[in-house]
């Protein structure tokens, strides 16, 4: 047990515990986490002040369990969705495997004490949205006389089981991912296909029934319907009326978070038993997860690092052909991201996932609201997902000590950067392709409403692999002996992503006003109106990352040591 | 006589039967049909050119990689049946030096102490010999991602020897350390042998197998080409250098044509 509390104690401080070079470089770590929760702090306030009216009115309605059900439910998806890639690079990928297996230790001790790393790390998701959550339905229920001992009582297990049962969830289906990536281990693309394949297979097994259970309510009957008469403006009050019952009904078919829910709503023994039935799941696939950990684990981690002999590529080294030093370098960048299965699937994933996230969050919302809605939420993931793309967050990084001998070949920097801009934008465009043609397939949208969506968000995926790419420049990672190091530990891949709640936010708050507001004009005008704003706001943020990046490449390139 | 004598009464610290390893997705035999011992005391060196077997063997050894045919047996414990036990008698020095670069120095000897359970006594005064030994003293507090690769080298080292382990593997251990640092580690090698524990070592550096081990074994495409002690393969190879001996088994690549006349040392 001491080995086992020691290498737990041990994983957590080194994956969890930042490390800095100097005090300036510490300084400038917290500045930035300030300056986020700041930008965060705001639209994170309002959005706990909207869920104090909706558990007020949901209680009133007498459907707060199905919507704390929801709110779990979507609180569990983040950590799966946040923590599926980091679970395979902590659990499989980490260069720490080789050596933890010549200790003395039992794989199932390994197999746990990452699993409660990775939780730690995961928990963030639940501690910022089950306990204020909690807090605010408590003050919630307070002000309806109710005070909830439920929600207090379970407020700890269910941030503590949430994002257990998540991980779990996250480690059964890991183990046929990465069967599927040691099977084509040698074709890194088929495996990356199949894995992407097999994790969007699971999106649309979870967002299948929420779809084709929503009930259909439009936009107009709610200002009509509920105020009585159209045009007079609609209250909150009213509005969540006429939807809350239908809506929150969803959250009856996520079994295990209505479970959880009601036992913190229902009071008495009942809630107990639900508390046990809830917690009984959470055992169930934890013993489950074991049972595979001891018979899978150490079986995949090893097969990960060891040598996997000549892959097909190396086959085809007998072919000559000249290319353009441009063509040679883009070719090199594509070469270099496609043999790399783990770099491979998570551009897959970013590249797949917002066109099927896209289509069913906005099929969902088409059917509840109006599209404006769908276009909103299509907007925010959009700009989200494509700020994740690992090819360029990692641009020079990824070429590991390879950067070191660019540097001694007579080739210009720039001409580096702008094929590493390239190729990371290929993989965005394809990307805005497929979410522009799901985008298209939601329901009530217009030739604008695509035209707009497609255009401004080329742009912005021109300028955020831009930025990308030079925030790498300026700061790369070139010395690991395993990419997967890289990607593992990787805190430069957050800020972007933070940054694009920017635009993501000011185009998906604009598009929401014009679908609720400009409800009497004509749709083609809103989405000419639409068409303009997001134009604008992609404009400026390439303007923005012009200026950011306007650094002299060469001295950049040079630094690099 | 005596030393015969002596060999036969040694218990084997190391047994290695029909060991055979196949990399996943690989037609052929990394390691084939490997036979070998290391007794008590002994300083057995493992020798072989680039791309031998010979990670590979050590990696079976420690656990690092799984075997699919053939035992392996250290101190008497199965590898598969006892692995816990087995690795309880293992100190191993890898070739890529991996440790935790977020960990201080003291901390990785710590976490490694916890884990084969030393106590803080034991702990403490091996630490104490190893890191001034090793002229770690002022780095010991320093997070291990700023030390050089030869530092990185030796804090494995010191973590590898601080249970005061039956059988000390080390991966290629002389590449990158300091002249003063590697007959250090020599000197250590064999003291750990003379302590009763036996070492286990790989290299391709011909002259150093040559002074430095009691036993050893050629590897090459994965099979034992030779092994005994040096007297044994001195007897075998008549007049010619270990060296000689050692690109004539394993039909040296290196060898340039005639021209390899002119460069007999």
């Amino acid at each position: 047990m001491t080995a086992f509390f020691a290498l737990t104690k041990q994983l957590i401080k080194s994956t969890l515990k930042p490390s800095f070079k100097d005090e300036k470089e510490k300084k400038k770590y917290i500045g930035t986490y300030i300056a986020l929760a700041v930008c965060l702090g705001i639209p994170y306030i309002i959005m706990l002040v909207n869920i104090f009216g909706l558990v007020k009115a949901s209680a009133e309605l007498g459907c707060l369990a199905e919507v704390l059900s929801i709110g779990f439910f979507m609180s569990q998806l983040l950590t799966f969705f946040f923590g599926l890639f980091k679970y395979i690079n902590i659990m499989y990928f980490s260069k720490d495997n080789e050596f933890l297996f010549t200790l003395p230790l039992k794989s199932v001790s390994i197999f746990w004490a990452k699993f409660i790393t990775i939780l730690l790390y995961e928990m963030i998701f639940s501690l910022l949205t089950v306990i204020p959550v909690c807090i605010v339905s408590i003050i919630a229920m307070a002000t309806l006389g109710d005070f909830s001992v439920g929600i207090l009582l379970m407020m700890l297990p269910a941030t503590l089981l949430l994002p257990i049962m998540a991980i779990l969830v996250i480690a059964l289906l890991s183990f046929p991912i990465m069967k599927i990536m040691q099977f084509f281990k040698n074709r890194p693309i088929l495996g990356a296909v199949f894995t992407v394949i097999f994790v969007v297979a699971i999106y649309v097994a979870i967002y299948l029934p929420i779809v084709l259970n929503s009930p259909g309510v439009d936009g107009s009957e709610i200002t009509s319907g509920a105020a009585g008469n159209a045009g007079e403006s609609v209250s909150m009050a009213e509005m969540y009326a006429a939807l809350l019952p239908s809506v929150a009904s969803i959250g009856k078919y996520f079994y295990h978070t209505y479970l959880l829910a009601m036992s913190m709503t229902v009071g008495g023994v009942k809630a107990f038993g639900y508390a046990m039935a809830f917690i009984g799941i959470v055992v169930i696939l934890a013993a489950l997860g074991t049972l595979i950990a001891m018979w899978q684990f150490k079986r995949i981690s090893q097969g990960v690092y060891e040598n996997n002999g000549a892959t097909a590529a190396s086959k085809k080294q007998g072919e000559v052909k000249q290319a353009s030093l441009k063509k040679a370098l883009i070719k090199k960048e594509f070469s270099s991201v496609l043999k790399s299965s783990n770099l491979l699937i998570q551009s897959g994933m970013m590249m797949i996932l917002p066109p099927v996230l896209i289509f069913f969050l906005g099929k969902m919302q088409a059917n509840t609201t109006n599209s404006f809605v769908g276009l909103a939420i299509a907007e925010l993931i959009i700009k989200l997902m494509t700020s994740s793309n690992t090819i360029s967050i990692l641009a020079v990084s990824r070429d590991g000590e390879g950067a070191l001998m660019a540097k001694t070949m007579p080739i210009s920097a720039n001409q580096i950067v702008w094929s590493k801009i390239f190729v990371g934008f290929v993989f965005s465009a394809i990307t805005v392709f497929l979410s522009t043609v799901a985008f298209s397939f939601i329901g009530g949208v217009n030739v604008l409403q695509v035209l707009g969506f497609f255009i401004s968000n080329i742009v912005y995926a021109w300028s955020v692999n831009r930025f990308c790419v030079y925030r790498d420049l300026k700061k790369p990672r070139v010395h690991w002996k395993n990419i997967e190091e890289i990607i593992k530990n990787n805190f430069s891949s957050v800020i972007p992503m933070f940054l694009a709640f920017i635009p993501g936010l000011l185009v998906m708050a604009s598009t929401m006003v014009y679908g609720i507001v400009l409800t009497s004009l004509n749709s083609y005008v809103v989405g000419a109106i639409y068409i303009a704003t997001t134009l604008v706001v992609s404009s400026v943020y390439y303007l923005i990352v012009r200026g950011f990046s306007k650094g002299n490449v060469e001295e950049l390139w040079d630094r690099i040591e | 006589m005596l030393k015969a004598t002596r060999e036969v009464f040694m218990s084997e610290i190391l047994t290695i039967t029909n060991l055979s390893k196949k990399y996943k997705g690989n037609d052929r035999y990394s390691v084939k049909d490997l036979s070998f011992q290391v007794k008590e005391g002994e300083l057995f060196a493992f020798l072989g050119p680039n791309g031998a077997g010979k990670s590979t063997t050590i990696k079976c050894i420690t656990g690092a990689l799984p075997y699919s045919e053939g035992n392996i047996k250290i101190c008497g414990n199965d590898l598969h049946d006892r692995p816990i036990e087995a690795k309880k008698n293992i100190g191993y020095v890898p070739d890529n030096h991996f440790t935790y670069d977020t960990m201080t120095g003291g901390e990785y000897i710590n976490f490694m102490a916890d884990i084969y359970g030393v106590g803080v006594n034991d702990r403490k005064t091996r630490a104490d010999k190893y890191v001034e030994l090793f002229g770690l003293t002022d780095a010991i507090g320093k997070p291990i991602g700023s030390y050089s690769h030869g530092m990185k080298q030796k804090i494995c080292v010191i973590g590898a020897l601080i249970h005061n382990p039956k059988l000390w593997i080390l991966d290629e251990p002389l590449t990158g350390l300091d002249p003063q640092s590697a007959y250090n580690l020599k000197v250590l090698m064999k003291e750990h042998c003379k302590e009763g524990n036996s070492v286990l070592f790989s290299s391709h550096i011909i002259e150093v197998v040559e002074r430095l081990c009691d036993r050893l074994a050629i590897i090459d495409k994965g099979s034992l080409i030779i092994s005994g002690s040096m007297d044994e393969i001195r007897a075998k190879n008549e007049d010619n250098s270990l060296e000689e001996f050692f690109l004539s088994v394993t039909q040296g690549d290196a060898l340039i044509g005639d021209e390899s006349e002119e460069f007999k040392f």
